[in-house]
């Protein structure tokens, strides 16, 4: 016997969807790409664009650790705090010599083990991650502080010659570059990409579909302190000293990135790539500043407005885009 | 015993309890129906089957081996599937993802590969039956009945040995209803078993093998097919026998329009539509699910811009939001009761107010006993529990909860009323109540637009029926011509000369 037809009304696709449904954060990234190409041409060799993403690699770090809590639904406000233990850390210990890459491997774990904090208050004792991880931001720095007070300590110059260096040709931070995209596109192919999307647009019904919630999102924190941690170490080697009051700026810059992404605040949606090039958006920025010799309060107030678009983008894109959730 | 056999189960929140000492048992290879109304168990004891809540006492096995059903993931261990009746879709997911949570089909890296994901949920579809989903799309972007055939089909690619369907059927019209009892035909004849629920009796007593009839936490009646007519289940499932479901009520024959539409389109969904509805006149609007009703409806209540007049008690009128809608004196019910018109975490007393606060403060002040004064008739009339004002409104039953948003509706003395499937998922008891006062506001004069996908409802209790179809209003049938099966054949788009799907009988007719 024939199946009877069912739900016939169904499945047409607009053919200008594929066009809107592009993310916008890839035209943000082009128009500015073009204009700082413009203005500065010099920029675009292979060694000083490396300097470029060197520069813009921390805060990469952290917009990935960002987007990966957004994407269950809530907020890391701590992400600063990691990156200053971590910081600190690697500006103290590594400096007594021996052991170093067992002890950096030991500050990755910390920064997870911080990062887990927040995932059991978060995913466990079910605080809400606005205020667990500002909690958890104010007393990650205080530790910080305790532990170097000062900007100071010393990192190792093999560390820091690894990452202002090269292999072979290729300068380091291309290849910390890339490797990051790959990790970026892993989780977002990895099932666990899928689950924290399903976690975020909707706990409940992720559960009710058998997804271990609270592991998921315990996860996503945990790897937010781990990136964070890169970023806390690079950020050391980097400038070869230790920072502990480093970390606030990266909170909010963290965030705007992620939202300049496209990504959802309220869960479920955004994507790794799309905070890397956001925070190639917010680096071109302050390089247009630069070259146009304007203040640099002028950035911010660029990037801010950057942002509101990226918001006014999504939610003309919802009025319009008929039913979504 | 083999099957699913379910133990004394009881279970309390708080101080009510729920579950009482129930006792259920299902036999492999049939389908089992689970009848009760709202508030007598039916949905704890699936959320407790599906391992979303744990029962306080009791046992559950299965085959005779006793089964601990702690989280959602051993239920479906134990190949125990649920089809809730809170569609656990997620709209952000492609409808091939959705299809595979859980189980997606990953490289040795644990990576998915997404065209291998399309394929095969495209492949799976097909070999359900289902031609038309995308499996690229979004979720979110489909109908209810649509993510309701998605919610189906997962759990039936997960190979159930017991399949739970939650009121499945509500949201779907009959070649999708018919799609889903033929699935779950299937799956019984292959010796497994179907427990479902839905507030259609007659579903239920066309394809349950055995009905189980809940009442107050305890089982009150089991029997097989035919052996108790309706009326009976009736009133078994309400305790007290029913005199009349629909009320009598006079013919009212539109005099003076309350609302007239003269032209109306709504985008792409509702074309050039004109009707008038009478003082005190049920206008009834059969259609099948996506035929362009929600956007006329909601258009009608400004949330959808529009084209063409609306005329309302004689004055041309512009609605460009809700608030302009009940200024003119329109009111909506409308279908989804959890995410539309109520604040869950407020009581009912503050959920009734909160559209009366102007005429109740006084200088800005709102006066706690004119409140009072206002919100308790209501209840009374609607036969709310008056003690529990203060509960939130989350808590109440589905049936209480839809009151509730008629209170409110209601406290707003509208002139016409927008009922868009306010009865789907409530129980017969308080679907008797709903027809009651819509009765009440007949005689009141109040003019009502009554969408329901139940036709029978409609062939009760409306003065004239209007069949939309692709968004146009294609036949009105008068008082005296209303009968669902004229009015389904239309509504399904068939002229009169052609031959009629026959919906009912095919579901027996399965190799």
């Amino acid at each position: 016997m024939t199946q009877p037809e069912i739900l016939t009304e169904s499945g047409k696709r607009m053919p200008l969807r594929r066009l809107t449904a592009v993310n916008p954060v890839i035209y943000a990234f082009l128009v500015m790409l073009i204009v700082d190409l413009l203005l500065q041409p010099a920029i675009f060799s292979v060694s000083e664009f490396g300097d470029q993403i060197a520069s813009a690699l921390p805060l990469m770090f952290v917009a990935f650790a960002q987007t990966l809590v957004v994407l269950t639904g809530g907020f890391d406000l701590s992400v600063g705090g990691i990156l200053v233990i971590t910081n600190v850390l690697t500006a103290t210990w590594l400096s007594s010599g021996t052991h170093r890459l067992g002890l950096l491997i030991v500050i990755v774990c910390i920064g997870m083990i911080l990062g887990a904090v927040n995932g059991v208050l978060i995913a466990y004792v079910r605080f809400e991650s606005f205020i667990a991880t500002l909690g958890t931001w104010a007393i990650y720095d205080g530790i910080a502080l305790t532990i170097l007070p000062t900007d100071g300590g010393t990192v190792p110059a093999a560390l820091t010659n690894f990452v202002n260096g090269s292999i072979g040709p290729v300068p380091t931070a291309y290849l910390i570059f890339a490797v990051l995209i790959l990790v970026a596109l892993y989780i977002h192919r990895h099932a666990y990409g899928t689950y924290l999307k399903a976690t975020g647009a909707d706990a409940e019904s992720a559960r009710r579909n058998g997804i271990k919630i609270s592991q998921v999102r315990l996860g996503a924190y945990i790897l937010s302190g781990f990136f964070c941690a890169l970023a806390g170490i690079y950020l050391a080697a980097q400038t070869g000293t230790g920072t502990p009051t480093a970390g606030d700026g990266y909170i909010l810059q963290s965030i705007e990135a992620v939202a300049i992404g496209g990504a959802s605040f309220l869960g479920g949606e955004g994507n790794l790539l799309a905070s890397i090039a956001a925070v190639f958006v917010l680096t071109f920025i302050s390089n247009i500043v630069f070259a146009l010799n304007l203040q640099p309060y002028v950035a911010v107030i660029a990037s801010s407005v950057l942002l509101l678009a990226a918001v006014l983008v999504k939610s003309t894109r919802q009025l319009f885009g008929g039913r979504q959730g | 015993m083999d099957g699913l056999e379910v133990v004394r189960i009881e279970k309390s929140y708080g101080a009510t309890a729920v579950l009482k000492g129930l006792n259920l048992e299902c036999r492999p290879g049939e389908i089992h129906g689970l009848l009760g109304q709202n508030g007598s168990g039916k949905s704890t004891l699936t959320k407790i089957l599906s391992g979303i809540t744990r029962a306080d006492s009791g046992t559950i096995r299965l085959g005779a081996k006793e089964i601990d059903l702690k989280t959602p993931q051993l239920a479906q261990k134990h190949r125990i599937l649920t089809v809730f009746q809170e569609l656990t879709v997620l709209p952000n997911l492609t409808v091939a993802e959705n299809l595979f949570l859980g189980l997606e089909p990953t490289n040795k890296l644990r990576m998915v590969s997404v065209r291998d994901l399309h394929k095969r949920a495209a492949e799976a579809l097909k070999q359900l039956g289902i031609e038309n989903l995308n499996p690229r799309q979004m979720a979110g972007q489909l109908s209810v009945a649509e993510r309701q055939i998605v919610e189906v089909a997962k759990a039936l690619m997960r190979n159930p040995y017991v399949l739970i369907l939650d009121e499945a059927t509500a949201s779907l019209g009959p070649k999708e209803s018919q799609w889903v009892f033929e699935q779950a035909r299937r799956l019984a004849e292959r010796g497994n078993i179907v427990l479902f629920t839905s507030h259609r009796l007659e579903e239920v007593e066309r394809h349950a093998d055995r009905i189980s009839v809940l009442r107050d936490g305890v089982r009150v009646l089991e029997v097989a097919r035919g052996e108790v007519d309706t009326e009976e289940l009736v009133t078994v499932m309400l305790g007290y026998k029913v005199e009349q479901l629909y009320p009598r009520r006079p013919h009212v024959r539109s005099t003076r329009p309350v609302l007239a539409v003269d032209h109306l389109s709504v985008g792409h969904k509702v074309h050039d539509v004109s009707f008038t509805v009478g003082e005190g006149e049920i206008l009834g609007i059969a259609a099948m699910p996506g035929q362009g009703q929600r956007e006329l409806f909601y258009s009608l209540y400004g949330e959808m811009p529009s084209r063409g007049d609306i005329t309302i008690n004689g004055q041309r009128v512009r609605l460009r939001s809700p608030r302009d809608a009940l200024k003119a004196g329109v009111c909506l019910v409308p279908e989804d009761r959890k995410t539309e018109g109520l604040l869950l975490p407020l009581g009912i007393g503050h959920n009734l107010s909160l559209v009366i606060l102007d005429r109740l403060a006084r200088a800005g002040i709102v006066r706690r006993r004119r409140e009072r004064e206002e919100i308790q008739p209501q209840c009374q009339q609607l036969r709310l529990p008056i003690d529990r004002l203060r509960e939130p409104v989350g808590s109440l039953s589905g049936g209480n909860q839809q009151k509730v948003v008629l209170g409110k509706v209601l406290l707003n003395q509208p002139q016409c009323l927008l009922l868009f499937d306010c009865t789907r998922g409530v129980d017969v008891g308080t679907k008797a109540e709903i027809y009651r006062l819509m009765a009440n506001l007949s005689a009141q004069k109040v003019g009502m637009l009554f969408y329901s996908s139940d036709l029978q409802e409609l062939v009760n209790l409306c003065d004239r029926v209007a069949v939309l179809y692709e968004g146009r209003l294609i036949k009105v049938f008068d008082d005296h011509e209303l009968n669902e099966e004229e009015i389904l054949k239309v509504a399904v788009g068939l002229n009169q000369a052609q031959e009629p799907i026959t919906l009912s009988h095919k579901a027996r007719n399965l190799p």
